[in-house]
């Protein structure tokens, strides 16, 4: 079940942050994400980056097998 | 699951996502104000930058049919003697005028814009000053509210330095970050107001220079008195927007426009608001924080498009400058 959501997580919280990123670069002056709310979502999205990938190299080894 | 109803879900997802980020980014600060650290602000510049002159010598008796020798108040009391009463204050529905305080306030409107100009005379340095949020530096209040607290004539909202770690914030002489953020408009002890690119701030000779206020926000608007038409933002389509202008020392505008549809006004783009400023005759001007901050205070009521949010700052005209923060 969790490897099955895991990428879309990973998909949605790319997006909000894709989208936080263009808004930053258009309004510098918001501040999207230099604060510290910014901080700790991006922290988790980097584990959960890192999790999908470790699942998908450890899939495609083993189907390799 | 069918495809159509995973890419529904997703998209609900980051619809979610964005709404809690933008609950926690500014959101929740302006409805839920939490405490503000204690800052210890450094000294640079004395509250009362320019004291009022004494006159040197002792005032000859006059006779008694003649009319007495009118003695000016502030260093720009005499220079701007025909602004200013002899000590009565003349308020009207769109003036104010004291012995050290003339504001003229004109609201144009016309087919899709609305705006209001404040022109500004002050006897004084002191009697330009900033303020924060209610609770102090880092607090965000109603800017109405904190005008009314500080006895302000007029008002609008500042640079709203809170949102951001980043850009050097002096008040009313008092040093409380030093950082470099954008364009920046200092206003000096000798009533002298300057802007400057990112690229030429020397955030040291800044604060050796003694400056009475510092935002850190803009773009700035004029070059050497003449509209720029390049701008350090991206923000140059039109919006609300805040600003203050510098004719000479003593002499200032204030020009709040509202947007985004509010009283059929869709605001203003960067361009206009430095051609605005240029037909006013301001040598410098300076772009505040537009969008929902934008807002102008008279007699501590906000006479903008009430948008609600809070604001961290606001720039402000007093006669009574002993009752203000610094």
């Amino acid at each position: 079940m969790f490897e099955r959501i895991l990428p879309h997580i990973c998909l949605d919280t790319a997006v909000v942050f894709m989208v936080l990123w263009v808004i930053d670069r258009v309004n510098p002056a918001m501040n999207m994400l230099g604060r510290d709310v910014f901080k700790l979502p991006f922290g988790v999205f980097l584990v959960l980056v890192f999790t999908e990938s470790v699942v998908l190299i450890v899939r495609q080894r083993k189907e390799r097998k | 699951m069918s495809l159509p109803l995973v890419v529904f879900l997703d998209l609900l997802c980051i619809a979610v996502g964005l709404n809690v980020f933008a609950w926690f980014h500014h959101v929740r600060d302006a409805y839920f104000p939490r405490e503000t650290a204690e800052v210890d602000p450094v000294v640079l510049i004395t509250p009362s930058p320019a004291p009022t002159p004494v006159p040197e010598s002792t005032p000859t008796p006059v006779p008694e049919d003649d009319e007495p020798e009118r003695v000016y108040s502030g260093v720009w009391g005499e220079k701007f003697a025909d602004r200013f009463t002899d000590g009565e204050v003349i308020r009207t529905e769109n003036s104010y005028r004291s012995a050290n305080v003339s504001v003229t306030l004109t609201h144009v409107e016309r087919e899709g814009l609305s705006y209001h100009v404040a022109d500004i005379y002050i006897s004084d340095l002191k009697y330009l000053r900033s303020a924060f949020g209610e609770k102090g530096y880092g607090s965000r209040s109603m800017a109405a509210d904190i005008a009314s607290a500080n006895d302000a004539v007029i008002a609008i909202s500042g640079d709203y330095y809170s949102a951001r770690r980043e850009g050097i914030v002096v008040r009313n002489g008092l040093l409380y970050r030093d950082t470099r953020f954008e364009d920046v408009c200092v206003l000096l002890g000798d009533g002298r107001m300057l802007t400057l690119s990112d690229r030429e701030t020397d955030l040291e000779a800044l604060t050796q220079a003694a400056p009475w206020q510092v935002w850190s926000f803009g773009p700035r608007l004029l070059e050497n008195g003449k509209a720029m038409t390049k701008f350090n933002s991206a923000v140059v389509r039109k919006n609300p927007r805040s600003a203050i202008g510098y004719v000479e020392p003593g002499h200032y505008y204030f020009v709040q426009v509202d947007g985004r549809g509010a009283y059929g006004s869709h605001g203003m783009t960067m361009t206009e608001l430095a051609e605005l400023f240029e037909s006013l005759g301001c040598e410098t001007a300076y772009n505040l924080d537009g969008g929902q901050t934008a807002g102008m205070c008279w007699d501590g009521e906000l006479i903008s498009f009430p948008y609600g949010r809070s604001v961290s700052d606001i720039i402000y005209i007093t006669d009574s400058p002993e009752n203000g923060e610094g």
